[in-house]
């Protein structure tokens, strides 16, 4: 099962393993949903091992969890447990700020949205042109996300969002696994244990 | 079969007059509610439950409120006070003034919707809330036991016309003595000749009253006198006399002495004094029929009617409330209920002891507020009954009781709210009650439309919960309750269940100023 739920007095856990697409970012979202509503839970553990999943099941995850990621009388705190890749590791840093966690041990993997087609497939030139729009789209809102969270405009100001940005870019485009520390570095995440 | 007889002499039965008897005509009782548009209460520290504003409506309001929660859950805290202060704010300006714009000329004038309130307060924590949120409003304090204010239980009962049935009717309904035993007797005729022979003590009274002026006080000093010649009773005499202020306390004494083998000295006495100021033989009669009882039967009425004296003539009783049926206190002491829901007072009852007749005189205010509730001339001014340790003060009489009055006072822009530990101790003071037991709790708790539970250990108040909270809507998942058991809840953490029917977990945040 990639989500199974922990049920405590205090704290629930879930744990999402497997590949993020969007079945399963639906059943994540009912999940949460079902905590909060039901079960009276502001405070939820997002523990996370993946190696990421679809960007339009991401993006639909993280705009749905708006209210958690902004700290709204709720706290999503996220831990990255062994691999965190890809769209799972956007999923950990999109936590609520200052509760975004991951182990020493934990290997993190950024990157820029990536077009995965199948072998033989054939494009026209618009059809490439529209894919790599939509990729285009993806990457820059899922930066703007990440830029958002760490260093809101109404707090931070634009140079240093902009220095920021171009830090993060690059850290993208090298596409390679960090460690929890240097994460922590690039405030991807708060902590590490 | 001489039990059997005696009963049959005296006929009637504290049962059968308790319910056949017609009370007075109802006056006025149309209901008078809040509507949508009224201002709303505010309950500071509230917002996680009622939203940023902590507004509630009135008519929510007067759905009552129950809360329960173990000692240091900070129910007081976190609700009872935050409850006490929105009513006695009540209406806020800016809310008042919202109104009275929507409402233009009927819009009900501010100073007619201030509530008056009755608080019983055994923990001594609300008093000083009402004193610092009185403004400029009359706060009237009662202690148990201390000399203050005294609630005439016959208030609004035109005395003159007042019959001994009713009255007594009226006292043993405060008796926990009575109401407890005859709650729980397999031989109730010992209770009802007990009631019979208390009442025959009132009707002879009485008809003194009506009859010869001065007239009780010279009966009481003509037995006193005929008693006062034998110096076996020499040391009992200064009881022996009529006190306005504790009308019983005469006839406790007179059967006291009374309660030996063959000695009925002390009732030849009442009976010669009532010969002499040409009392109607049919009034005592009776008592003639008593006195030839077998001495054990009749020393088992006299240890009945002395049990029941023994509330009813208390000294502590007698200082909060006045059973006379002949007279009311002085205009000085007394305390008009009438007058307090007129004016909008504020009345804080503390009863300092857990003593079962710090109770009763709980239970009597509570009663005589809820009857002027329904009957008063002015219906705008909401009422609000404020208590703490709740189940110390229930009833489950078919007129005053819980269960009964709740259903009745919403549409009369009154409401409750009562705080106890458990709900199991709601329950433990039910069932001794007549009238009381599964059903009157039930309908009590069915009729708190509000209901907060913090944390507590009771089963009785788990299951309640459990069964008031829908099931979680995904098969296979256990409920809330069973997740988060009252137990684990923090400080001010509590289950809220509102009357529109919504419900949630939620954190009082306590206002820094309170």
């Amino acid at each position: 099962m990639p989500i199974s739920t922990t049920l405590n007095a205090k704290i629930p856990m879930i744990r999402l393993t497997g590949d993020i697409e969007m079945p399963v970012a639906f059943a994540l979202l009912d999940e949460i949903t079902l905590l909060h509503d039901y079960y009276q839970f502001r405070v939820i553990d997002l523990h996370i091992d993946s190696p990421g999943g679809s960007a339009d099941a991401l993006h639909y995850l993280v705009e749905a969890l708006g209210a958690w990621r902004r700290g709204e009388s709720r706290t999503l705190r996220t831990f990255g447990l062994n691999e965190v890749a890809s769209a799972a590791a956007l999923l950990l840093s999109l936590g609520t700020l200052g509760h975004r966690t991951a182990y020493s041990r934990s290997r993190l993997l950024y990157h820029s949205v990536r077009a995965v087609s199948n072998i033989g497939s054939s494009h026209t030139v618009a059809e490439l042109r529209a894919e790599s729009k939509k990729i285009e789209f993806w990457d820059n809102r899922f930066m703007e996300m990440l830029v958002d969270h760490a260093l809101a405009p109404a707090t931070a100001p634009e140079s240093a969002r902009n220095a920021y940005r171009k830090r993060l870019r690059q850290v993208f485009r090298e596409d390679r696994f960090i460690t929890s520390g240097q994460a922590r570095e690039l405030k991807l995440i708060d902590r590490v244990i | 079969m001489r039990t059997l007889r005696h009963e049959e002499a005296y006929g009637q039965s504290a049962l059968q007059f308790a319910g056949q008897r017609p009370g007075p005509a109802p006056v006025r009782q149309m209901p008078f509610p809040f509507t949508a548009s009224h201002p709303r209460f505010r309950i500071r520290g509230w917002s996680e439950l009622l939203g940023a504003e902590e507004f509630i409506d009135a008519a929510d309001m007067v759905r009552h409120f129950l809360i329960t929660g173990e000692t240091g859950s900070g129910k007081s805290v976190s609700a009872v006070i935050r409850l006490l202060e929105a009513i006695l704010r009540y209406p806020e300006q800016a809310q008042y003034d919202a109104y009275a714009e929507v409402s233009g000329e009927d819009a009900e004038p501010l100073s007619d919707l201030r509530p008056a309130v009755l608080v019983v307060d055994p923990k001594h924590e609300l008093g000083d809330v009402v004193e610092r949120e009185a403004g400029g409003r009359c706060v009237i304090r009662m202690a148990y036991g201390q000399s203050g204010p005294v609630l005439h239980l016959f208030e609004g009962r035109p005395l003159e016309t007042l019959e001994p049935f009713e009255a007594l009717d009226m006292i043993l309904r405060q008796s926990d003595f009575f109401v407890r035993d005859q709650a729980s007797t397999r031989e109730p005729s010992w209770n009802m000749q007990a009631a019979a022979l208390l009442r025959d003590f009132v009707a002879i009274d009485m008809w003194l009253a009506r009859n010869v002026e001065g007239g009780l006080a010279a009966f009481w000093d003509n037995v006193r006198e005929r008693l006062g010649k034998l110096p076996e009773f020499a040391c009992f005499m200064d009881s022996i006399a009529y006190d306005p202020a504790n009308y019983f306390k005469p006839h406790s004494t007179l059967l006291g002495l009374c309660s030996g083998a063959e000695d009925l000295t002390a009732l030849a006495c009442y009976m010669e004094a009532a010969e002499e100021l040409k009392v109607p033989g049919e009034l005592y009669v009776r008592l003639l029929s008593f006195g030839n009882l077998y001495y054990t039967t009749r020393s088992g009425i006299v240890s009945m009617t002395s049990g029941i004296l023994a509330d009813l003539a208390a000294d502590e009783l007698a200082a909060c409330v006045s059973l006379n049926p002949v007279e009311p206190p002085p205009p000085g002491r007394m305390l008009s209920v009438k007058r307090v829901l007129e004016r909008g007072d504020l009345v804080v009852y503390a009863p300092m002891a857990t003593s079962p007749i710090a109770e009763m005189v709980g239970r009597c205010l509570k009663s005589k507020f809820f009857e002027f509730a329904f009957e008063r001339e002015n219906k705008v001014r909401p009422f609000f009954y404020v208590v703490d340790e709740a189940h110390r003060f229930l009833s489950a009489g078919a007129q005053d009781g819980e269960q009964s009055l709740l259903d009745r006072c919403r549409a009369f822009r009154t409401g409750v709210i009562l705080a106890t530990q458990s709900i199991v101790s709601m329950a433990q003071r039910l069932e001794s009650a007549p009238g009381g037991g599964g059903y009157a709790l039930q309908m009590l708790l069915n009729n708190c439309g509000n209901a907060l539970y913090f944390r507590t250990s009771d089963i009785q108040t788990h299951n309640n919960l459990q069964q008031r909270i829908p099931g979680p809507p995904c098969a296979g998942r256990p409920h809330v309750v069973q997740v988060r058991p009252l137990t684990t809840l923090g400080v001010g953490s509590c289950y809220a269940l509102r009357s529109n029917g919504s419900w949630g977990l939620f954190q009082v945040h306590v206002p820094k100023s309170a």
